[in-house]
């Protein structure tokens, strides 16, 4: 085992013994395991929601992106910020209709805002369906970070099972206030890593961050533009457009317990305003990806780029944290996406008699679900890779319906919502799988269109809803609203 | 909330749309010895932050004010335990 491997290990175990010690008391409540006691600080609400920002995507997805689409990969800055401008609005929205509804889940609010179980059920089926992809890509990410940084494929397995139990130990045992405490960790190590990147990775490629960008003007300066192959202006615009939609309605389910359970609308309001500032960082990525454009073949696998570069640069040893710190970006998101998952399940789909049974089912969820992605991830890492292609823009789906139901009176049918879900979905899952050509647009994007078509129609022919139960409780008060998960 | 707000805040969106757009930032240039898109996207960024920091300094937010026992997560405890 070389020096690399040891802290990483290391550094896994003190992410997850740090998650463990979030606990306060057992949670003998769904509630409090999932949102605390809504009373979460602006602090401890930032890191909670910047842990969700920061992703593997951020160390591997970004800087490949750049290594192979130049500054296109800008496009997540711009639609994080985009995101955050509709979260100063919708973020404290969400944040009231919760605490005064009970809501635990995104699933809550479909069914209590559209006055329907029926389809609070299926947005909490979607939800879960399209997130476990999306927590095989955390853990074999993970595994890949572990690959690069030790040279290991046997370490690289090792760790994603180690990670995963470890998360999902931290998970069960301290809940969401686990998670948080976690993403303090978890960033600070993220900002280290990026800027010890930021200086030693141009150095070493060229002498300076400016002979860099020099160099590259000669040699690539269509990177330097919106107009590379394949990621041209078309695909600059609609994929900001249709991720920061996504993003910043909150249609991912696991990013509704970091809103939930914040303290109030101010706080998250404050955040939402500094937020953009701390997503400059995701501007190392890109360039680390570019300078690769100079150091690493052009045939080099885009995922590896980041750590790769980290490796020509860097002594095993700050290699190793640099591993940490990435590890740490996969365990937080892992461990937010199966407490996604495992509420929607427990919550909104499993029938459950106790408090004790409904905790118990929503473990067992944890388990299963962690189980399984890691397993695929291990055996058949491709399996749902398709699936992860629908992740973003078939959650993306939900937009228009959220919209509506945000309203203080919710004027749209749960029948054409529903309608138009489906719709959008099924015309994703053709356009992607489909060998549709519709160049460089992004299909989610293209997938709205039926969407909000099919919605519209469904809305003319079925009418508008009369009986708004969501405005009604609204209006009432707290104690005498419709509990959302009796809806739900 | 006002229409101004709303226009506030579009602002730095905007700007983000326009990058492919505006010949003098879509292109091989480089601001500051950076790539020039990415500038503009970090000073967008920024110009996210202060765009939302003038609205909230100037809002007039009534949900805080309606909302006093906000740090008392009584009422979500009640709906929950409702829920329940």
């Amino acid at each position: 085992m070389n020096t690399s491997m040891v802290i990483t290990v290391l550094g896994m175990v003190a992410i997850a013994a740090l998650g463990i010690s979030g606990r306060r008391r057992p949670s003998k409540q769904l509630g409090e395991w999932t949102v605390g006691h809504r009373n979460f600080s602006a602090a401890t609400s930032w890191f909670l929601q910047a842990g969700e920002f920061f992703t593997t995507f951020s160390f591997l997805g970004l800087a490949g992106l750049a290594f192979g689409g130049g500054v296109s990969a800008t496009y997540a800055i711009g639609y994080l910020a985009i995101s955050l401008v509709t979260m100063y609005w919708i973020g404290p929205r969400t944040w009231r209709l919760g605490r005064d509804h009970g809501y635990l889940t995104q699933a809550d609010f479909f069914a209590h805002r559209f006055g329907s179980p029926l389809l609070g059920k299926v947005v909490a089926v979607v939800g879960a369906v399209f997130l476990l992809p999306y927590l095989q890509l955390q853990i074999t990410g993970l595994g890949l970070i572990v690959q690069l940084a030790t040279g290991s494929h046997a370490g690289a397995n090792l760790s994603m099972v180690l990670a995963t139990v470890l998360t999902v130990g931290f998970v069960l045992w301290s809940g969401i206030r686990g998670i948080a405490r976690v993403a303090y960790l978890k960033d600070a190590l993220m900002v280290l890593a990026l800027l010890v990147l930021l200086v030693a990775v141009p150095i070493s490629v060229s002498g300076s961050l400016g002979h860099l960008f020099h160099t590259l003007q000669h040699t690539h300066p269509q990177l330097l533009t919106l107009h590379p192959p394949g990621y041209d202006a078309t695909w600059f615009t609609t994929s900001m457009l249709i991720s920061a939609l996504g993003s910043g309605l909150n249609t991912m389910p696991h990013l509704w317990p970091p809103v939930l359970s914040a303290r109030s609308g101010k706080a998250l309001r404050s955040n939402y305003i500094w937020l953009p500032l701390y997503q400059v960082a995701l501007g190392i990525p890109v360039i680390v990806g570019l300078a690769g454009v100079l150091a690493l073949a052009p045939g080099t696998s885009s995922k590896s780029v980041l750590l790769t570069m980290a490796a020509h640069s860097l002594p095993g040893w700050v290699v190793g944290l640099i591993a940490v710190a990435a590890a740490g970006a996969a365990m937080v998101p892992s461990a937010a996406i199966v407490m996604g998952i495992s509420t929607l399940v427990s919550h909104n789909l499993v029938p459950a008699r106790s408090e004790r049974a409904r905790l118990t089912a929503n473990h067992l969820t944890v388990v299963a679900a962690s189980g399984a992605a890691l397993v695929l991830g291990l055996t058949r890492p491709d399996l749902l890779t398709n699936l992860l292609l629908l992740t973003y823009g078939g959650l993306a789906q939900l937009a228009p319906a959220t919209v509506a139901a945000l309203a203080r009176r919710n004027r749209l049918g749960a029948t054409p919502a529903l309608l138009g879900i489906v719709t959008g979905v099924a015309c994703l899952t053709w356009l992607t799988f489909g060998s549709v050509d519709i160049g460089t647009w992004d299909p989610g994007l293209v997938s709205l269109a039926p969407n909000l078509a099919v919605t519209g129609i469904a809305t003319l022919v079925l009418g508008t809803r009369r009986d708004s139960t969501g405005a009604r409780a609204e209006t009432a008060a707290p104690e005498a609203a419709v509990p959302a998960s009796e809806l739900g | 909330m006002k229409p101004k707000h709303v226009v506030w805040a579009c602002v730095p969106v905007l700007g983000f749309f326009a990058a492919p757009f505006l010949p003098f930032v879509n292109g091989p240039h480089l601001w500051f010895g950076l790539p020039s898109v990415l500038v503009w996207a970090v000073l967008w960024t920024v110009g996210t932050t202060v765009a939302l920091y003038a609205v909230e300094r100037s809002a007039d937010h009534a949900d805080d004010a309606e909302h006093a026992d906000d740090a008392d997560p009584k009422t979500a405890t009640r709906a929950e335990e409702a829920a329940r």
